[in-house]
C-alpha cells in the first residue's frame, strides 16, 4: 500500500546552523539534508550560511566550499563539474538537477534547499543508492547487437539515420528523470523508468541494431513500459534537455506497429 | 494473477501489455466521438419533455448508440481503474479484491444501463411494473 506519511524516525528535524562570519557579503543560505543510515539518528536539515563571493558560480562550487571550509562531514557525489558525468544529481529547490550546471543565482531566493534524489535509499546525506537504477539500465542491453559480421572499420550509417539518435544518445544517466517520475516512485521495482526506457529506445532507433524485435519483446509488459502515464516530469527536469516521455511514446507506437514480429514468450 | 518474475532485480517481461494499451486508446477515441454525439443529443433533447425523450429512445439508431456509449464508457472506466489500482495497491490480496469489485460494478452498471435503454427503445417505462416509485 502507498505510504502517505514518512515512517517514524525518518522525518527530518532541524539540524545545526552554521552562521556566516560577521561582515560577510552576498550571503546565501543552504538548507541541506543530512542523514547517516548507519546511526540511529533521524535525518536533519543543516543550514549553512555562505558568502557567494567565496566560491564559484555553481551550486556544486558552494557544496565543495561548504565541505572544504565549514563541514567536512557533508557527503555528496561529484566528478566532472561540467554536466557530463551525472554524478552530482540532486534535488535543488524541489527540482532534480545537476549541482554542477545549476548556478546559485538561478535559484529563486537566497534560501536554497538541497536534498538527495527522491524515493531512493540514502547512502549518506546527498548520496543515494542507484543500484536498482543501474540494474534497470543493464537489463535493456545497452549495446549494439547486429547480425552482420564485424566490419573492418566502423559500421556505417546514413546521416538521416544518425539524426534519429539525436536527443537520445546524450543521456548521461544522472537519474534526474527517473527519480522525478511519480510512477517510478510508486513502482520502481517493476517499472523501468524514463532513463532506462530512453536508453532502450536509443538502441531500438539505431539503424545498425538488429535486435529491435527482441528489445520490444523484453519491454512488452504492463509494468516495465506501460506504467508511463505521460506525466512529463522527466522531460521537465532533464538537465540535458532530453525528452524521455517522447522516446517512451515512440516505443509504445512501435509495440503496436503492423511491422512488429512478436515472438513467443 | 501470477506473481511477477525478476532477474537481477529487474522484472521479466510478461510479453503482453500492448494489446491492452491499444484497446485503451481505441476506446478513448470512440468515446470522444460518442461523447460529442451524447452532448449534441442532450442539447436537442433539452425541453422536449418525457414524451420527447421516449420518442428519441424509440429511434433504433439512438438506442444502439446510447447502448454502445454505455458499454464503451464502462469498459474504459474498468481499464482506467485497473491502471490506478495496479499503480497504488501493491498487496496482492487487496489488489485482486479491488480489481474484482471494479469489474463487478462496471458490469452491473453496463447491464442495468443497457436494460433500461432496451425497455425505453421498446416503448416501455424504464422500470418494470411494481418496481417504479
Amino acid at each position: 500500500m502507498v505510504q502517505l506519511t514518512l515512517p517514524k524516525g525518518s522525518k527530518p528535524a532541524q539540524g545545526k546552523v552554521h552562521k556566516a562570519p560577521a561582515g560577510a557579503q552576498n550571503v546565501k543560505t543552504y538548507k541541506v539534508y543530512r542523514y547517516d543510515p548507519t546511526t540511529d539518528e533521524s535525518p536533519r536539515w543543516d543550514v549553512y550560511e555562505v558568502s557567494a563571493d567565496d566560491h564559484g558560480p555553481m551550486l556544486l562550487d558552494a557544496l565543495i566550499h561548504i565541505k572544504n571550509t565549514i563541514d567536512p562531514t557533508l557527503a555528496f557525489r561529484r566528478s566532472c563539474r561540467e554536466g557530463i558525468c551525472g554524478s552530482c544529481s540532486m534535488t535543488i529547490d524541489g527540482r532534480n538537477t545537476l549541482a554542477c550546471t545549476k548556478g546559485w543565482d538561478e535559484c529563486s531566493s537566497s534560501n536554497i534547499t538541497i536534498s538527495p534524489l527522491p524515493h531512493q535509499p540514502v547512502v549518506r546525506d546527498l548520496v543515494t543508492d542507484l543500484s536498482l537504477f543501474y540494474a534497470q539500465y543493464d537489463s535493456i542491453q545497452p549495446w549494439l547487437q547486429s547480425d552482420e559480421p564485424d566490419p573492418e572499420k566502423e559500421r556505417l550509417q546514413s546521416p538521416e539515420d544518425r539524426e534519429k539518435l539525436d536527443g537520445l544518445y546524450e543521456c548521461i544517466l544522472c537519474a534526474c528523470c527517473s527519480t522525478s517520475c511519480p510512477s517510478y516512485w510508486w513502482n520502481q521495482e517493476t517499472y523501468l523508468g524514463p532513463a532506462a526506457l530512453l536508453q532502450s529506445y536509443r538502441w531500438i532507433a539505431d539503424s545498425r541494431d538488429d535486435a529491435t524485435q527482441d528489445r520490444l519483446d523484453d519491454l512488452e509488459d504492463p509494468f516495465k513500459l506501460y506504467r508511463c502515464h505521460t506525466i512529463m516530469n522527466c522531460a521537465q527536469v532533464c538537465p540535458k534537455g532530453l525528452n524521455p516521455a517522447k522516446a517512451i511514446a515512440e516505443t509504445k507506437k512501435l509495440m503496436v506497429a503492423p511491422s512488429r514480429k512478436k515472438s513467443a514468450a | 494473477m501470477s506473481e511477477p518474475r525478476f532477474k537481477n532485480r529487474v522484472k521479466v517481461s510478461e510479453r503482453h501489455g500492448s494489446g491492452e494499451w491499444k484497446i485503451e486508446r481505441i476506446a478513448l477515441a470512440i468515446l470522444v466521438v460518442l461523447g460529442l454525439w451524447v452532448a449534441a443529443s442532450a442539447f436537442t433533447l433539452a425541453g422536449s419533455g418525457y414524451d420527447g425523450a421516449m420518442d428519441w429512445f424509440a429511434n433504433p439508431l439512438n438506442a444502439v448508440l446510447a447502448g454502445l456509449t454505455l458499454v464503451v464508457f464502462f469498459g474504459y472506466i474498468s481499464i482506467a481503474w485497473k491502471v490506478i489500482i495496479e499503480d497504488y495497491i501493491h498487496r496482492a490480496g487487496n489488489k485482486a479484491l479491488l480489481l474484482g469489485l471494479v469489474n463487478i460494478v462496471c458490469l452491473l452498471a453496463t447491464a442495468a444501463g443497457v436494460f433500461f435503454i432496451v425497455r425505453l427503445a421498446l416503448g416501455s417505462a424504464p422500470l418494470p411494473a411494481g418496481l417504479g416509485f
